[in-house]
């Protein structure tokens, strides 16, 4: 009895083991797609980035229109690279898009500006791609 | 035009436009034309190649013109499927041509430049935007 499900179980997780190296590999390709089109917008989107955090820190353009524009930027660059993204740029993103809900507190501006900050830096690296 | 006088020039403006010291009128309130880029074998080959490859419309509503001395500051923006992308373009009365002084085609050498340009993009945009409401409800309370 106990031989016979220690075979069944043998024969099952050998099934599995393909399916997951078949699907290990389409997601490798998804990752290393992910990451030549991240390379390639990187500095589109942190050009965009600074240029809304400026508007907002030293020009004081505090309006429906930047923030939106704020808004669609963050949540394209979270949509588009989530899934090569560290949790720590993900936790920016979060945090930047609680401040930008409503008119931005005076007290607030900094800590956003923060955050903003964190994420024009780290678009200086480019993401390696296997076998560059 | 190298990218220290193009930083040195948006900077300029934008400080000029936070002050109010130029003002910025959209192109098609405007009978200002643009002039053509100068006219060398290389522009027109560029030209032609870009004019096969590169369908980005102009798009004359959401560009601007201002007028300093004799001189013009273009802020044109052009449209294609991928992204928007600001030049800024000068030129000025006796000139024959304009010439493109910085783009919003950001590579390593010029992300500074295609961000300060954004950023003078949407200070103008959005006061303009406020001055038509301030035009529109004086009209409105005079009428």
């Amino acid at each position: 009895m106990l031989s016979t499900i220690a075979d069944v179980a043998g024969i099952f997780s050998f099934f599995m083991s393909i399916v997951l190296f078949i699907l290990s590999r389409s997601l490798f390709k998804n990752a290393t797609e992910h990451r030549a089109d991240y390379n390639r917008e990187r500095l589109n989107i942190q050009s965009d980035l600074v240029a809304l955090r400026d508007n907002i820190w030293q020009d004081n353009l505090d309006n429906i229109k930047i923030r939106s524009q704020l808004r669609q930027a963050l949540y394209s660059y979270r949509n588009r690279y989530w899934f090569i993204a560290f949790p720590f740029r993900l936790y920016h993103i979060q945090r930047s898009l609680h401040y930008i809900k409503r008119p931005i507190n005076n007290n607030k501006k900094e800590t956003l500006c923060n955050h903003i900050d964190y994420l024009i830096g780290n678009m200086d690296k480019k993401e390696i791609i296997n076998n560059e | 035009m190298n990218n220290n006088t193009s930083l040195t020039l948006i900077k300029k403006l934008i400080n000029l436009t936070k002050n109010d010291e130029i003002t910025w009128h959209k192109v098609t309130d405007t009978d200002i034309d643009l002039k053509p880029l100068p006219a060398s074998p290389y522009n027109r080959l560029l030209t032609a190649a870009n004019a096969l490859t590169n369908s980005s419309i102009f798009i004359r509503e959401h560009s601007y013109v201002s007028t300093y001395n004799d001189g013009y500051f273009f802020l044109l923006l052009h449209r294609n499927v991928f992204e928007d992308i600001i030049k800024l373009q000068v030129q000025t009365e006796a000139s024959e041509n304009s010439r493109v002084y910085a783009t919003t085609s950001a590579s390593d050498d010029n992300v500074d430049i295609a961000s300060q340009l954004k950023r003078l993009y949407n200070l103008i945009d959005q006061s303009s935007a406020s001055v038509e409401i301030d035009n529109f409800i004086n009209e409105f309370i005079n009428h």
